[in-house]
């Protein structure tokens, strides 16, 4: 029922794509623009401002139809699927085998629940903040030797990195299973106090460093 | 005067670096603060930073100039 809407929404939505690493609950101005445009007949307000919220109940149809459009509250319409997570399932399929990735990426949030005893996902996008990098180190020959430059990164490079570095240092994990060698991952991440001793924090801090000591090159050629 | 080749080495154009001023300023807070994940003080740098990203178009070619081609079409009429 909700099809053709959803697809008008996913078009209106592509234009300003949606971030990965922000919060759920602060959506752009864009964003509540192109879900403001698909005002609707059956409404719930702030609906898309809490995604991980139970989803809504279809209430019966108002007598409000006959008025303009001023009077008719907002539909909006989640995602179908969470952008962090799509990322994710995207970063670990092979061979184009969509559907086992995305049953690695389901077992792994069952294990983080199972690990904390809370939402998963937030803890999830909580470990991709925090070892997502702001900047890469670019290095180009000056003559005979290196220069290296930091440069910023956009939000999906930096999703990008942060998952890269996260199933890199999950491997050293003596877990059979890649769901659950990520998940204790992801859990230590959030729990960590010692940045040096994480394998995924560790390599951020690398990169900070190495930025740190070059800044004066950021607006070399 | 005869010149076998007429040709010139155009200026280079300035180099594009994306919100490099927010980089150095959240690079330089983090060094100041001993902020190295950008969780206390270098919290603010580092929003504006990821704002400017996400805001900031990205420049595509930018012009080069084509003096030398007009001049090599042209060498053959100078005498």
């Amino acid at each position: 029922m909700f099809s053709p809407l959803r697809r008008a929404g996913v078009i209106a939505a592509r234009r300003s794509t949606r971030s990965v690493t922000t919060i759920p609950n602060e959506p752009s101005s864009v964003m509540k623009e192109a879900m403001g445009a698909l005002a609707g007949i059956l409404g719930q307000k702030d609906a898309f401002n809490q995604p991980l919220a139970p989803p809504p109940t279809p209430p019966s149809l108002p007598a409000t139809l006959a008025n303009g459009p001023q009077d008719q509250p907002l539909m909006l319409i989640p995602v179908e699927e969470d952008p962090l997570l799509q990322f994710l399932t995207s970063y670990i399929q092979r061979n184009g085998e969509r559907k086992k990735a995305a049953k690695i990426v389901s077992r792994t949030l069952l294990f983080i629940h199972t690990l904390t005893r809370s939402p998963p996902l937030p803890i999830l996008r909580e470990a991709v903040l925090q070892v997502a990098p702001a900047c890469k180190i670019t290095s180009t020959m000056f003559g005979v030797r290196p220069i290296y430059k930091p440069v910023a990164l956009s939000e999906k490079q930096r999703t990008h990195y942060a998952i890269k570095w996260i199933l890199e240092s999950s491997k050293s994990r003596p877990e059979h299973k890649l769901e659950e060698r990520l998940a204790r991952e992801v859990v230590d991440i959030v729990q960590c106090t010692d940045p040096k001793s994480q394998g995924a924090l560790k390599k951020k801090m690398e990169v900070y460093n190495m930025a740190m000591k070059n800044r004066t090159n950021t607006n070399m050629r | 005067m005869h010149i076998e080749k007429l040709k010139v080495r155009p200026r280079k154009n300035p180099a594009f670096n994306m919100c490099a001023t927010q980089l150095n300023q959240m690079l330089s807070c983090m060094v100041t603060t001993g902020d190295v994940f950008h969780n206390g003080h270098c919290k603010t740098a580092a929003a504006d930073l990821f704002h400017c990203m996400a805001t900031t178009p990205f420049r595509g070619k930018q012009h080069r100039s084509p003096i030398n081609y007009h001049l090599a079409r042209l060498n053959k009429k100078i005498k």
